[in-house]
């Protein structure tokens, strides 16, 4: 009974102290700005895109690995962070950048703790990126660049369509059909994806006979950058792929552009066109 | 036990004439295989027949790369791991007198893919095949010494399936652990790759570095055949025989190291071949463990063939691993043992 009545209390002592707690922080005033946090690769390179250097508090440790991060050379002047709470929540930011699927707990958790956080979900087209441009920019109060940044990709020059078939080929012989940000490469590119044609969807994988048999005009390699050893990367160096008899172009690309939704992923597409159109 | 079906002929001709006949059989799974492919969309494709001239203009330029880059590497290294772990699988049964005795029970292919795993993933030379084999034999090496010396020398089947469950769980353990301190970014994802093997997409690379080590591991085995026979009768037994059981032994474990350490680190571990093959094989050639050991190894090759062809003609998505297949048939396998050995020891 003494039991009860002693954990009973500390409840009662705990609920209390969380909601003075709660009411100490809404009468506070504003405290001086404590700047932006990113958590996830994809917000990283937007906010990183988009944010003055000088609001940017931190961005994700992802964000500096050039394998996988188009903005790595910008990441290098901030701090990182490793997506945990107990970094996060000392910084005391102003606002949070998170993904859908990424650190959930800790997105919970911030959200909890009343953090302003911005959550945004994974681009797979050009809608989704104009979409989530648009989002974080106006979040961290910068509408007007992300305006201009948005009608510079609506007004791009397009190349005119072509009759020839490329296909994406990765690590562990994964490839991309729509929607996806591989497939939006290609079509920017004004060419036609294999993937799309073999019905495999935003993510899939392909054996390098099936590779083969497609019959691509151009095959891009999607290596990573970094050479770590790997089974899986492995694959890309197989001697039917490598054969000079192999009637396929082929390119080596580095993955980073089509991670994330960014303005430079037309930049890879510019890279594949230009390949095809060398060889014409 | 049973009576033997073919009690008149000796076990040795019996023993040829089924190796023959396994080999008819294995011809025709060859050819199979050759001529079925599996292509990333819905179709279960098959080259035709004229692949047999390799014209480029007759046949096409990509369908010879498919056909010998692809294909016959793939079909090469299933029958030569399956070789391997058939041969394996009846010398260790004769060797450790257990009929549990397999290398992916025992542990052999755990510790052959642990090895793999550290030399692939933290070498710091320059990553090579060589050296992938060379970790994948000495990983299987371990294994075999670590296991003979934790079972003694009279294993019962209690000690011997405790052995292996340790050894192979210790070694699963820590080729998790070791792929999560990987550096590399796809290493989590390979640990299916080392638990499930598959012999998709391999390339005559693959083959040249195994097929040395495997030969001499085949010869070692077969050399060691009638030194398993005089086994089969008590280590005592065979020295007054005049046979030295420490020098078989040696020979046994060695080559098993050599068959299921190359096997493994071009294939990854693909368990239960080397315990179902004798199994189904042994009632034919009778008890003789020599006898078994040809047909097993013909058998083995037949057997992991038919799986990946089978793999090949799954439906469409992701290819199925092959080791997935081959537990789907060997543990149903196990049960049935199970069940045989308690009737028998009613």
């Amino acid at each position: 009974m003494k039991l009860l009545s002693s954990i009973t209390f500390a409840v009662f002592a705990f609920c209390m102290a969380a909601a003075l707690a709660a009411r100490a922080g809404q009468g506070e005033p504003e405290r001086a700005r404590g700047g932006i946090v990113s958590i996830n690769l994809c917000t990283d390179q937007l906010l990183l895109m988009l944010g003055d250097p000088a609001e940017i508090r931190s961005v994700s440790f992802l964000a500096r690995d050039r394998s996988i991060s188009a903005y790595w050379e910008e990441a290098q002047n901030h701090d990182v962070n490793h997506g945990l709470i107990e970094q996060i929540l000392p910084m005391e930011p102003d606002l949070v950048l998170a993904g859908r699927y990424t650190s959930r707990y800790t997105v919970a958790l911030l959200e909890e703790q009343g953090k302003n956080v911005l959550v945004l979900d994974p681009a797979r087209s050009l809608e989704d990126m104009i979409a989530n441009i648009q989002k974080v920019a106006d979040a961290i109060g910068r509408p007007l660049r992300g305006r201009q940044i948005i009608e510079a990709i609506l007004e791009r020059p397009k190349p005119d369509s072509l009759d020839r078939r490329v296909i994406l080929y990765g690590a562990s012989g994964t490839t991309a059909g729509p929607p996806s940000l591989g497939d939006t490469a290609i079509a920017e590119a004004g060419l036609k994806n294999v993937a799309d044609e073999l019905g495999i969807g935003s993510w899939g994988y392909l054996s390098v006979e099936g590779l083969l048999r497609s019959d691509p005009d151009l095959i891009v390699f999607q290596r990573s950058g970094k050479a770590m050893p790997a089974m899986a990367t492995q694959l890309l160096h197989h001697p039917a792929l490598t054969a000079s008899r192999l009637p396929a172009l082929r390119m080596d690309l580095t993955r980073s552009e089509l991670i994330c939704a960014t303005p430079r992923l037309f930049e890879t597409s510019r890279a594949i066109r230009k390949r095809i159109e060398r060889e014409e | 036990m049973s009576v033997l079906p073919v009690s008149r002929m000796s076990e040795r001709t019996v023993s040829g004439v089924l190796s023959l006949a396994l080999l008819g059989v294995l011809a025709g799974l060859f050819f199979f295989s050759l001529s079925l492919g599996r292509v990333g969309g819905p179709l279960v494709d098959s080259l035709p027949w004229d692949f047999l001239y390799l014209d480029p203009d007759v046949f096409g330029e990509t369908n010879r790369l498919i056909l010998v880059e692809v294909r016959l590497p793939r079909t090469l290294l299933a029958v030569m791991t399956g070789l391997s772990l058939g041969l394996s699988g009846a010398v260790l049964q004769g060797l450790f007198r257990n009929p549990l005795a397999d290398p992916g029970i025992i542990g052999t292919s755990s510790t052959a893919s642990l090895g793999a795993v550290v030399v692939l993933y933290f070498s710091l030379a320059e990553y090579s095949n060589l050296a992938l084999t060379a970790g994948g034999v000495a990983g299987a090496l371990l294994g075999l010494v670590g296991l003979y010396i934790l079972t003694g020398k009279k294993p019962g089947t209690t000690g011997f399936i405790l052995a292996g469950v340790a050894l192979s769980s210790l070694a699963v353990a820590m080729t998790s652990l070791a792929l999560s301190l990987a550096p590399s970014p796809f290493a989590t994802l390979e640990i299916l790759f080392w638990m499930m093997g598959s012999v998709a997409d391999r390339t005559f690379t693959h083959v040249w570095i195994a097929l040395p080590l495997m030969i001499t591991g085949w010869l070692l085995l077969l050399g060691a055949g009638r030194g398993v026979d005089a086994l089969c009768l008590g280590e005592e037994s065979a020295t007054n025989l005049g046979f030295n059981v420490p020098n078989i032994r040696a020979r046994i474990i060695l080559g098993c190291a050599l068959c299921v350490g190359a096997a493994v680190s071009v294939t990854g571990a693909i368990g239960f071949i080397g315990l179902v093959v004798p199994h189904i094989l042994r009632p034919l050639v009778g008890f003789q463990p020599r006898a078994l050991l040809v047909p097993a190894g013909i058998g083995g090759a037949c057997l992991l063939l038919l799986a990946d062809i089978a793999v090949r003609l799954m439906p469409p998505g992701p290819e199925l691993k092959l080791g997935v297949l081959t537990a789907l048939v060997g543990a149903p396998f196990f049960f049935w043992l199970l069940v045989r050995y308690r009737r028998e020891m009613l």
